[in-house]
């Protein structure tokens, strides 16, 4: 049984230590309560360390981040490929991210499906 | 939420688990998610003994077992810290793990690892589980 098909919300990219954001009022499917990230890092240089968390919005325009925990994937500083799960909260949401650490980039990317 | 339970299916019959040090892994073929199911549950039956050896002694040791994600059956991802458990290994006993995951993926796998209690020794484990998943589908019988 499949679920709705991925969606990749990021492209893979190098990045490195400004803040970014993707995926602004990228609509979830309304045929499940759980958003799966899956993301994708295929290589680093420098010490990075990845922060990336997702935000909600309800109209598509003004984002907010979940209280009192926001939905992040722990830091990442290697390459991997990790999904996480998060409980919907509004129709739209995009992705947020912080890199730090020394002289540090990443290539990664995300794609995104619902589960029920 | 309704229960469905799965046609019981041989995913592993047998296998290895690699040496080395921290030792190798253990796959099985991917496994598609029958229904639409928000949550896995899954029953780890060791029910025969699971003899541990290291210079012909028996030693401690333990599997570790986690859940892999895919949502085509192509791309695969590590889980969060819920799609992992330990696996005793005892001798003469058995042994009944159960763990309630969260669905991440159309498709999911197992990977099994191996490791001493014992730092710098190698040990030999030969194991037979019988894993049962059950899918736990929101939507069934509605």
């Amino acid at each position: 049984m499949a679920f709705a098909s991925p969606q990749v919300v990021l492209a893979s990219g190098a990045r490195g230590t400004t803040a970014g954001t993707a995926g602004s009022a990228t609509s979830v499917s309304d045929v499940g309560n759980q958003l799966c990230l899956a993301l994708n890092v295929t290589a680093i240089s420098g010490t990075p360390n990845l922060t990336l968390s997702v935000q909600w919005s309800m109209d598509g325009v003004t984002f907010m981040t979940p209280d009192p925990a926001a939905d992040a994937f722990t830091a990442v500083t290697a390459v991997n490929a990790l999904v996480r799960v998060f409980e919907m909260k509004a129709p739209f949401f995009r992705l947020f991210w912080v890199i730090s650490g020394g002289t540090p980039s990443l290539t990664f990317d995300v794609t995104a499906y619902v589960t029920p | 939420m309704s229960l469905d339970r799965s046609n019981p299916r041989v995913v592993l019959a047998a296998g290895t688990v690699a040496g080395g040090n921290p030792g190798g892994t253990l796959t099985t073929s991917q496994i598609q998610l029958a229904r639409t199911s928000e949550r896995l549950a899954l029953l780890i039956d060791q029910s025969n003994d699971c003899p541990t050896t290291h210079l012909g002694n028996p030693v401690a040791a333990s599997l570790s077992m986690s859940v892999e994600w895919s949502p085509d059956g192509t791309s695969w991802y590590q889980g969060d810290s819920t799609d992992s458990v330990t696996l005793p290994v005892t001798k003469n006993g058995a042994n009944l793990t159960s763990t309630l995951l969260t669905v991440k993926g159309s498709f999911y796998r197992l990977v099994f690892g191996a490791q001493s209690y014992d730092n710098n020794t190698s040990v030999s484990v030969s194991c037979t589980f019988t894993i049962t998943v059950t899918e736990f589908d929101p939507t069934a019988g509605k």
